[in-house]
C-alpha cells in the first residue's frame, strides 16, 4: 500500500519543450501600471503556449538588475522595478528587444498529489456533467496540469485544462469556510486549496500532502510545474496525511 | 541600560494586526505583499522611537482593544485616535511614552481616524516566514486574545514628540488623487465620468484587503469578462458591487477591471484612515 509519489525535476527540455515546440509567443501590449510597474498583455487566453511566453519572459526578466519582481498570470506578466534605476522606457524598449530562448525552463518539477475523492461537491457535480462519480474521478486523474499561476491565497495554484466534459460552474454561493487539502472545479481550472479559507470552487475531494510549510520555502507547487492526480483510498490517505512526501529541492 | 516588555492581547478590539515591512517580492508565490494600511502613521510611531521605520509595530482598526504590559520599556501610540488609556490614564498620541511595571492598555472606539499603531523600543520576538512576522503562512499566527510578544531593547531612545498630529487623519472630506488603471478605457465617456464624479462611502466590509465603495447609484457596466491577470495595492477594481481600492493584504491576481489607480503612498494612507460610512471621492489627474 506504501506508494512512492513522484516529486522529481526534470531535466532541460525534457517535457514541454517537446509538446510545444512552437515559436516564443511575445506580449502584445506593454503598459505602465502605476510608476513603478509594467504590464506584459499577451493574447488574453487560457493557453499553453501562451503560458510558456509568460513564463519565458518572466524568467528572463528576472534577471535584469533593475527588476524587483516578476508576478505571472494566464497572458499577462506583471513586472516591478526599481523606478530611479530605470525608467518605463528604458525598460519598455528592453522588453520589446528582448529575446528570451524558448521555454525550456531548467527547472520543472512534475508532482503527483493524490486525492481522496470524497469531496461535499462530487455528487452534484457529477449530476451536473452528466457523469457518474467513477467517471469524473477518471476525467480529473486523466491529464498532467500546468500550473498557469498562484494567486488568491498564499500558494494557490490555478491549474489547467481540465478536459471539457469537466467544464463546470463555480458555486452560486461560495462557501465561507473551505478546509485546507480541498480539491475544486472552476472552468475548466482545479486546484487545491493550501489553507482554510473562503472559497467558490466546487469541492471533489481532499490532498492529505500539504502545500504551505512554515520556513524559507513555504510554498510546494511553482507556476510553470506539472500536477498529475492520483486516486486513493482512505487508509491510503490516512497514510499519507502521516507520512506526507519530500518538499522538492530547487 | 537595557530592559524587557511584554505584551499581551487581552482582547485585539476591532482587529489588530502585527505589520512590519511585509514580504516584498513574493507575490508570484500568491504570498501578499502586507504591510501597514497607513505607512506614514506607522512610520511616525518608529520614528518617535528611533526606530527603522518598516520596523513590527501593531496596527489597530477602529477600537484598540486590550492588552497587557509587563516591564520596562518605552511606546508610542499614532493614528487614530483610540483614546488610549493606561491603567485609566490617559496617553498622548505622537509622542514618547514610559512604561514600568505592569499596565492595562484599553481603548475605547476611535474619535477621529480608523487605524492606530503601537510602536515598542526594542526587537519583536515574534516567529516569521519569509522575513516577517505578519500572518499569513504556516507558523505565525495571527494577533488574538492570548498572542503575546517580548520585546527586548538595549538602548533608550530619547523624548520625542510630534505637534502636527492631524497629518494621519483623514481630512474631510477625503479626496484622492486617481489616475487611469490597465482597463480605463475599457470605459465609455460618460461612465468614466459617472465613476469618476461619485461621492462614494465605505462599505461595511471594508478590511486591509480593499475598501469596499459604495454608492447609491449602482453601476451597471457591460464590461466583457477579463482572465484574471496580477493586481497592486492601490487599484482600484471595478466589481459588480462596486469599485474596491485594493490594500495590502490584496490577493495577488484579480479578475475584475482595473480602472484606475492611487499611486500617491499618502493617498492611500489616507483612505485607509476613513471610518466605516464616511465619505471618499476621486480625483483623476490630468
Amino acid at each position: 500500500m506504501q506508494r512512492k509519489l513522484i516529486c522529481k525535476i526534470l531535466p532541460p527540455g525534457d517535457y514541454l519543450t517537446r509538446k510545444s515546440a512552437l515559436s516564443l509567443r511575445q506580449p502584445r501590449t506593454i503598459t505602465a501600471y502605476g510608476p513603478t510597474a509594467l504590464l506584459l498583455s499577451w493574447e488574453q487566453r487560457i493557453d499553453p503556449a501562451i503560458s510558456a511566453g509568460v513564463h519565458a519572459y518572466a524568467t528572463a526578466l528576472n534577471h535584469h538588475p533593475a527588476v524587483l519582481e516578476c508576478i505571472p498570470a494566464y497572458a499577462s506578466l506583471l513586472v516591478r522595478y526599481a523606478a530611479p534605476r530605470i525608467t518605463a522606457a528604458t525598460l519598455k524598449e528592453f522588453i520589446y528587444d528582448l529575446r528570451p530562448p524558448d521555454y525550456s525552463p531548467e527547472e520543472r518539477c512534475v508532482h503527483e498529489l493524490p486525492v481522496r475523492y470524497d469531496g461535499p461537491d462530487l455528487k452534484s457535480s457529477a449530476q451536473q456533467l452528466s457523469l457518474s462519480p467513477a467517471a469524473l474521478i477518471e476525467l480529473h486523474c486523466g491529464p498532467d496540469y500546468q500550473v498557469y499561476q498562484l494567486g488568491f491565497r498564499p500558494g494557490f495554484a490555478f491549474l489547467g485544462d481540465t478536459p471539457a466534459a469537466l467544464n463546470i460552474d463555480r458555486r452560486a454561493t461560495p462557501r465561507t469556510h473551505v478546509p485546507a487539502g480541498s480539491v475544486g472545479l472552476a472552468g475548466r481550472q482545479t486546484g487545491v486549496y493550501p489553507a482554510d479559507s473562503p472559497g467558490g470552487w466546487q469541492l471533489i475531494g481532499r490532498c492529505p500532502v500539504p502545500l504551505l510549510r512554515s520556513g524559507t520555502d513555504p510554498v510546494r507547487l511553482r507556476a510553470g510545474d506539472l500536477v498529475r492526480f492520483l486516486a486513493v483510498g482512505s487508509e491510503e490517505f490516512i497514510h499519507l496525511q502521516n507520512n506526507p512526501p519530500p518538499w522538492p529541492e530547487r | 541600560m537595557a530592559g524587557t516588555l511584554s505584551l499581551r492581547c487581552l482582547h485585539p478590539g476591532g482587529g489588530a494586526f502585527v505589520v512590519d515591512g511585509g514580504r516584498p517580492g513574493y507575490r508570484a508565490l500568491g504570498v501578499t505583499t502586507g504591510g501597514p494600511a497607513d505607512a506614514r502613521a506607522r512610520k511616525a510611531a518608529n520614528r518617535l522611537l528611533g526606530r527603522n521605520a518598516r520596523a513590527t509595530t501593531l496596527e489597530f482598526t477602529g477600537t484598540g482593544g486590550r492588552w497587557l504590559l509587563n516591564g520596562s520599556g518605552q511606546i508610542a501610540l499614532t493614528g487614530a485616535d483610540l483614546n488610549w488609556r493606561l491603567n485609566g490614564r490617559l496617553l498622548e498620541n505622537y509622542q514618547t511614552l514610559y512604561v514600568e511595571g505592569d499596565g492595562l492598555l484599553t481603548s475605547t472606539p476611535s474619535s477621529a481616524g480608523l487605524r492606530g499603531y503601537l510602536a515598542i523600543n526594542g526587537h519583536w520576538h515574534l516567529p516569521r516566514a519569509l522575513g516577517s512576522a505578519e500572518a499569513g503562512l504556516p507558523g505565525v499566527p495571527a494577533v488574538t486574545a492570548d498572542w503575546s510578544a517580548i520585546i527586548n531593547w538595549s538602548q533608550e531612545s530619547t523624548f520625542r514628540m510630534d505637534l502636527d498630529t492631524r497629518r494621519h487623519l483623514p481630512s474631510e472630506p477625503v479626496s484622492l488623487r486617481v489616475s487611469p488603471g490597465p482597463e480605463w478605457d475599457w470605459l465609455s465617456a460618460e461612465q468614466k465620468e459617472r465613476l469618476v464624479g461619485t461621492t462614494y462611502r465605505t462599505g461595511l466590509d471594508s478590511n486591509r484587503q480593499g475598501i469596499r465603495l459604495e454608492s447609491a447609484e449602482k453601476f451597471f457596466y457591460d464590461l466583457p469578462t477579463m482572465i484574471s491577470s496580477p493586481v497592486l495595492p492601490g487599484t482600484l477594481q471595478l466589481s459588480p458591487a462596486g469599485p474596491i481600492l485594493l490594500g495590502p493584504a490584496a490577493q495577488t491576481i484579480g479578475g475584475y477591471p482595473r480602472v484606475l489607480l492611487v499611486t500617491g503612498s499618502d493617498d492611500l494612507s489616507e483612505a485607509f484612515q476613513v471610518r466605516l460610512h464616511d465619505e471618499i471621492r476621486l480625483e483623476l489627474k490630468a
